[in-house]
């Protein structure tokens, strides 16, 4: 995915902050453990995000070791266990990858995702969760094919964010949670929009905004500070089974994540 | 159903703040969380939580649809027989049959649409929660037709709420403080090189 979804590390607390390393270390190795060894470059903070969310309304148990691993073959790190939410992401993760790289293929793009394909095909397989792919492939499908028709960027960031919302919520049976995925969505898709605009202007890329001669700042910073405004209402209402990892995302849904969308779409880009 | 007013414990005039933090502190109060290790308190807890929950979405639905569309607009551009569908599209939107609405509106041409047109699409996209296209329309209205303050309300209103939420975050972060930038980059930078094996700063 993207990448917008950081907290804001100087505003968390030492024990929030480590807690919150261990897991992206403890993703990282459920990655590795059950797609693949490659797969492991593709960590990003969303999926790290969605493993925070998951584990707080589901309250499982989080087993912190000290492992070293290939990237710090010295000193030991701090690595989280937590079994079935970590395994749920890294397949999550491995998915978006795929259909992430196979969309660039099918749009004759770069040669690195050519290369990519094959690989990426592999962690599909390994993935082994053929309904929630399915229904990311149908979202990706009506995704793109509202692009090419040139639909509106709040039409887009809509299915966009159904598919987040599936996500978030598969297999919990949280229609609250599908509600927080589903604002989240539209937040990244309207966010990415934005900050490619400029990007997308110059290499003539595809960009939802493309009709605007430059960016409509003040409506996009207020269209997703509305989708933040939401998110956080959901999150509220959700129950909160880890106090630690509330924090946490409290700290990424009202620091980190304007933080992004005031560099995005204010002037001092 | 009771008064959603009444479960919030706001006057109806209160404003849009006031009542998003009468909800915030009562749904801290009765969150389910509180109550972990009493099961009867929990189940009554919950119950009330819902009812705040329905409570709140009640009045924010009632004031999203419901800024005065009874009045008709004001403007005088359009022909009589907008005027009418217009009355009609304000109507399925207080009713909340939104796409009704919707399509009443893409019936009139390109050509008809005035002021009020722009201000009646964007409480459909408001409604529908695709808040970039709903300001766009609102501002369109409002640069028709400056004087209109139906428009002007509903524009603001849109910027008021979106001001609310950010207030924490500029308030902590209002003077730029380059040093933080400074330790976010390098943080970032230590990540990165954590990736391909490396390390930046040696203690995290």
């Amino acid at each position: 995915m993207f990448g917008y979804i950081k907290p804001m590390t100087e505003e968390l607390k030492v024990k929030e902050h480590e807690l919150y390393k261990s897991i992206y270390c403890g993703l990282c190795s459920a990655m590795g453990e059950h797609i693949c060894t490659s797969n492991r470059l593709t960590l990003s903070y969303d999926i790290v995000f969605l493993a925070l969310v998951r584990c707080c309304v589901t309250g499982e148990n989080i087993h912190i070791e000290k492992k070293r691993c290939m990237a710090h073959p010295v000193k030991p790190r701090n690595r989280a266990y937590i079994p079935e939410t970590l395994r749920y992401c890294a397949r999550v993760s491995a998915l978006l990858t795929f259909y992430n790289v196979k969309d660039d293929v099918e749009d004759g793009g770069k040669l690195s995702s050519k290369l990519l394909l094959p690989s990426a095909k592999r962690y599909m397989k390994k993935a082994d969760m053929p309904d929630l792919g399915e229904m990311i492939k149908a979202h990706l499908d009506e995704l793109s094919s509202l692009e090419k028709e040139n639909g509106s960027l709040d039409r887009n960031a809509d299915c966009f964010g159904r598919l987040l919302g599936e996500v978030f919520a598969c297999g919990l049976e949280n229609a609250e949670l599908y509600n927080f995925g589903y604002h989240i969505g539209k937040w990244i898709y309207i966010t990415d929009a934005a900050d490619d605009f400029e990007k997308d202007k110059k290499s003539g890329e595809y960009n939802p905004l493309s009709a605007y001669e430059t960016l409509p700042r003040e409506a996009l910073g207020i269209a997703s500070t509305l989708e933040l405004e939401a998110a956080y209402t959901s999150f509220d209402r959700l129950e909160h089974k880890n106090q630690v990892l509330k924090a946490i995302i409290e700290n990424i849904l009202t620091l980190g994540m304007p933080s992004v969308s005031h560099k995005v779409t204010g002037d001092n880009k | 159903m009771t008064d959603p007013y009444k479960v919030l414990g706001v006057s109806r005039d209160a404003s849009d703040d006031d009542i998003k933090q009468a909800y915030r502190k009562l749904a801290r109060k009765y969150h389910p969380d509180n109550f972990a290790t009493d099961d009867t308190a929990r189940s009554m807890a919950e119950e009330k939580m819902k009812e705040i929950n329905e409570a709140y979405d009640a009045i924010q639905n009632d004031r999203k649809n419901g800024r005065s569309y009874g009045s008709a607009g004001s403007s005088t551009s359009d022909t009589s027989y907008n005027r009418n569908t217009y009355i009609t599209v304000r109507s399925y939107i207080n009713a909340g049959r939104i796409g009704e609405a919707d399509s009443l509106l893409e019936g009139i041409s390109n050509a008809d649409r005035g002021a009020e047109w722009y201000f009646l699409k964007g409480c459909v996209c408001a409604s529908k929660g695709w808040n970039f296209e709903a300001m766009n329309h609102f501002s369109r209205a409002c640069s028709m037709d400056p004087s209109n303050m139906e428009y002007r309300a509903a524009l603001n209103n849109m910027q008021r709420g979106a001001g609310s939420y950010n207030r924490g975050y500029t308030t902590t972060t209002s003077n730029d403080c380059s040093g933080c930038d400074i330790c976010t980059s390098l943080l970032c930078a230590d990540c990165l090189c954590e990736c391909c094996g490396g390390d930046l700063i040696r203690c995290c």
